[in-house]
């Protein structure tokens, strides 16, 4: 797909996106091969003969996959199918996720994913998947009072059913931390 | 005949600890989430394995948490073809097949003999995987015992060559990734040393990276995203046809018992190789009914039951294929058998020969709770499925906070550490690159979870013949073949075609 002359501006812009994307994926393997080998400088050699069988192979592999992207930068293009992707073939898309139709959802997806993270890291998992679980459903236009008490039974299993029955304290957040 | 006695015995040992109350109340459990869960639209049944680990593991027993992961993977075949008959709409790529002839048989009337044929295929298909099991395992036992760790580690180094050429469609991709898991996998204390490796300041990488937190991101939480995205209901507004002709079903099967049989030994050949998921047994199964079938009474495509049995058979078949490879030679025949292979670690189920030898009960225990967990789903599916197939309909939007939330608490009960869930977002955003870029993601976890496995192999085979291994060895000589076979086969391919290409221009 090395001729992108005639393609629709979506899919050329999916291509041009997913290209750069590998490249970055690729960088990023081989320097985490390089940052391994470094570290490995202080180590007994028994413990570094096999990291350096495996970075060694890592670094190879890059240097022939980049020579093969740099020699035709088309050949992965076609790569991409949505079919498979989806499993049921049911969605129409162009290429990478930022530019499918619906990429304003996937935006909106992984910044409610991020938020439910961050907040756990900061108040901890047992008050902030709770919340997340009562917000979640409310926001989405579930009844209002299901969602309340969605979120307060979730609550419930977490902290009888693993806390109390089963011993599993979930970590306290940071921030609880904090203050003490 | 002692070989025999030891096998039935084993079998039948096997078979007392799946109806142990842990065991089965386990296996149920796993049963009934993968029915829901494997049913929910774009999560399917790897999705519902990887939410019950962190649950499984707190049980305590590690028998039971393996039968309840188990479970979970038996039920997804059968719950799949359910949207794929009655909606057209295959619940997981393994039953986009099932979905050609099974919806077309659903408008003429004819659902329930399509969701009949494809119970009764799949329970076909593992019984018969499990007595082909049963017959090659006195070769397998023979084989494993002449196994010592340089064959050991050259079968781990087959299996990542097999699943990165042969998951992904890019074989230099696969690579990668294998051996970024790989590197992954050495962080953390060095066996046979004890020296601290690429941990910096951070305590908490003592024992590697935390695998649970790892698995629920790279594999789970692209499907969330994806399922929040879209926000809808895989079914949208499909109708659902009328379920008649149950007993048809069970007719059709048993009228087809020869193409029952030949799918079920492409099912347990495609579950050995690493790489190839059900939904490749489930193709070359459909390929097998067309090609073997002249004069059909209706066109595949177009509503032939064949076509329904053919690709149920083989996905089901292709499951306690799958557990061979895993236990005797620590290499997983697919995604699921990655994720608990990498539960085996976590529970100290150590693979190799003692599996096929000593714990030969533990291994029959595990094949038959997939061919008991297959009977158990196909009769709940047959009972239920009028009210299973309303699953379909259930939006996205209410179960996305749900499924999210058990992710996160589920990866932070790892080591019960903040760090834990940071893993999981950081593995859940990788994860969702890697799937919408072409990254195979299996490689990279089987990566992961074979390097602690096969460093000690390493070691023992360097330690007792130096370099001697790599050559002296029969056993590591054939699969060196085989490796450099499938590391060249394809380049050397494309090679041969461009030059026959050039070859053929310049003579017109």
């Amino acid at each position: 797909m090395s001729d992108l002359n005639g393609l629709p501006p979506d899919r050329l812009a999916a291509i041009r996106f997913g290209r750069r994307a590998d490249w970055i994926i690729t960088i990023a393997i081989l320097v985490i091969a390089v940052v391994f080998i470094y570290m490995l400088q202080d180590l007994p050699q028994r413990a570094t003969f096999f990291p350096w069988f495996i970075t060694i192979c890592v670094v190879l592999v890059v240097l022939i996959y980049s020579a093969g992207k740099l020699r035709d930068p088309g050949r992965w293009d076609l790569q991409y199918d949505p079919a498979a992707e989806t499993a049921h073939g049911a969605e129409k898309d162009t290429g990478p996720p930022f530019l499918v139709p619906h990429r304003r959802g996937i935006l909106r997806a992984i910044a409610v994913f991020l938020g439910v993270v961050i907040a756990s890291l900061a108040l901890g998992p047992k008050i902030a998947v709770p919340a997340f679980v009562a917000l979640g459903l409310w926001f989405n236009g579930e009844n209002k009072v299901a969602a309340v008490l969605s979120g307060i039974a979730f609550w419930a299993v977490v902290h009888f059913v693993f806390g109390i029955m089963m011993s599993i304290n979930l970590p306290p957040g940071v921030l609880l931390e904090l203050l003490g | 005949m002692e070989e025999l006695s030891v096998i039935v015995s084993a079998f039948s040992s096997g078979m007392g600890i799946v109806f142990t109350p842990t065991v089965f109340g386990a296996m149920m459990i796993g049963i009934l989430a993968g029915m829901f869960v494997g049913l929910i639209p774009g999560l399917g049944g790897l999705v519902a394995h990887i939410l019950l680990i962190p649950f499984a593991l707190q049980m305590g027993d590690p028998l039971a948490a393996i039968a309840m992961l188990l479970g979970v993977y038996a039920v997804t075949v059968q719950t799949d073809s359910i949207p794929a008959v009655m909606l057209g709409v295959p619940g997981t790529a393994a039953a986009l097949a099932t979905s050609l002839d099974g919806y077309p048989m659903s408008k003429r009337g004819e659902a329930g003999r399509a969701l009949a044929s494809s119970y009764f295929g799949s329970i076909f298909g593992t019984l018969v995987a499990t007595v082909i099991f049963v017959l090659f395992l006195p070769l397998l036992r023979a084989l494993v015992s002449n196994f010592s760790s340089p064959e050991f580690f050259m079968m781990v180094v087959l299996g990542l060559v097999m699943a990165a050429s042969l998951s992904g469609k890019s074989q230099a991709r696969g690579l990668l990734m294998a051996g970024l898991g790989l590197m992954l996998s050495t962080v953390g204390q060095a066996p046979g040393t004890g020296n601290p490796r690429f941990i910096g300041p951070f305590l908490y990488l003592w024992e590697g990276l935390p695998i649970i937190p790892i698995l629920l991101g790279l594999f789970g939480v692209p499907e969330i995203i994806d399922l929040a995205a879209r926000n809808r209901a895989i079914a949208g507004s499909k109708t659902v046809e009328k379920i008649s002709g149950l007993w048809d079903g069970l007719k059709d099967c048993l009228k087809n018992w020869w193409l029952v049989v030949r799918c079920s030994a492409i099912g347990v050949v495609t579950g050995f190789i690493p790489g190839l998921g059900g939904n490749v047994a489930e193709w070359m199964c459909y390929a097998s009914a067309v090609s073997g079938d002249k004069n059909p009474k209706y066109q595949y495509g177009e509503g032939n039951v064949r076509g329904i049995i053919a690709p149920e058979t083989g996905t089901a078949a292709h499951l306690p294929g799958a557990i061979i490879p895993t236990v005797a030679f620590g290499v997983p025949g697919n995604p699921p058998m990655a994720v608990l292979l990498g539960i085996f670690v976590v529970l100290g189920v150590r693979p190799g020969r003692e599996m096929l030898t000593s714990k030969l009960d533990e291994t029959f225990m595990m094949v038959n709770v997939v061919t008991v967990g297959n009977v158990i789903a196909a009769l709940l599916c047959l009972v239920f499925q009028r009210w299973l197939v309303k699953l379909c309909f259930v939006r996205a939007s209410l179960l996305v906070p749900f499924i999210l939330a058990a992710m996160v608490v589920g990866s932070s009960f790892s080591n019960l550490s903040l760090a834990d869930v940071g893993f999981f977002a950081a593995a859940g955003i990788a994860g969702y690159i890697f799937k919408h870029l072409d990254w195979p993601r299996v490689p990279m976890v089987m990566g992961l979870i074979l390097g602690g496995i096969s460093e000690p192999y390493l070691f023992a085979a360097w330690d007792r013949y130096g370099l001697a291994w790599l050559y002296e060895r029969p056993i590591v000589l054939a699969l060196e073949a085989l490796i450099l076979f499938m590391l060249f086969s394809k380049p050397i391919r494309r090679l041969l075609a461009r030059l026959l290409g050039s070859k053929e221009r310049a003579s017109v």
